[in-house]
């Protein structure tokens, strides 16, 4: 026997409907703002997520042609952008993978232009150097397949 | 050292952007996103070596492990502050300067 969900009938937000106020109200708080500005609100939020899920599949994608070479990428918030920290496989700064993720960082800043970036190469030989730059509780780690 | 050679760059790059006619930049930020400019792609090359070192020298506990005073010498002053000041005055249409000689080893 099918089960029906009980659903509740969409909310029409209408950018058309201009000034008039809508009421937001989470557990700890409560706004108003206009119908113009949360329609605004809603589709930077949309787009900022499609460009960061694309953001994060094009560094998976630069992660794993460059395998010998880094050792992982972690995603962290930044001050107004995102950064992208480059650990490389070698103990030092390798000059060579500067070149590539300076290039790197062009593509990005070219190709995505709501979710900004800052692209880094970061020591991370070591739990406390590595820590120096990065939470890692609090970012996305990308490391290339074993 | 690393500091250093990063700011002598910015000194550099704000110099081009001047001559281009650019406002001055106050923040990293900004003054990357101007060299993202074509003009700019052999600048941009350089300075992103600068820019990185200089930023990790800063928060490294131990910056000369990451990249020792002899690697600033032979392969940041020579493999991105010379190219950069080259660069900057091949924009400016200037003759190039003569390279450091050290007299000191580190």
């Amino acid at each position: 026997m099918a089960t029906h969900k009980k659903t509740r009938a969409p909310i029409h937000l209408k950018d058309s409907d201009g000034d008039r106020q809508v009421v937001i109200e989470t557990p700890y708080d409560r706004f108003l703002m206009s119908c113009v500005r949360a329609v605004e609100a809603c589709a930077s939020r949309q787009a900022w997520q499609d460009e960061f899920t694309a953001l994060v599949d094009r560094l998976k994608e630069w992660v794993e042609s460059s395998k010998g070479r880094v050792r992982a990428c972690y995603l962290s918030p930044g001050d107004g952008h995102i950064s992208v920290f480059f650990v490389p496989s070698s103990d030092t700064y390798d000059f060579d993978l500067g070149d590539a993720l300076n290039d790197l960082e062009v593509e990005l800043a070219t190709n995505f232009k709501v979710v900004p970036t800052e692209v880094l190469q970061i020591p991370g030989d070591t739990s406390e150097r590595l820590e120096a730059f990065v939470d890692v509780e609090k970012s996305i780690t990308i490391k290339p397949a074993a | 050292m690393v500091t250093v050679a990063f700011y002598a760059a910015v000194h550099v790059v704000e110099m081009v952007f001047a001559h281009d006619g650019c406002r001055q930049h106050t923040t990293h930020d900004s003054r990357r996103g101007t060299l993202n400019l074509r003009r700019y792609t052999q600048l941009r090359k350089s300075y992103f070596h600068l820019y990185n070192l200089s930023r990790t020298a800063r928060y490294n506990p131990d910056p000369s492990e990451w990249f020792s005073a002899q690697r600033v010498r032979e392969e940041l002053v020579k493999r991105a502050l010379y190219p950069l000041e080259r660069s900057a005055l091949k924009l400016l249409k200037k003759d190039p300067i003569p390279e450091i000689q050290w007299e000191h080893t580190f």
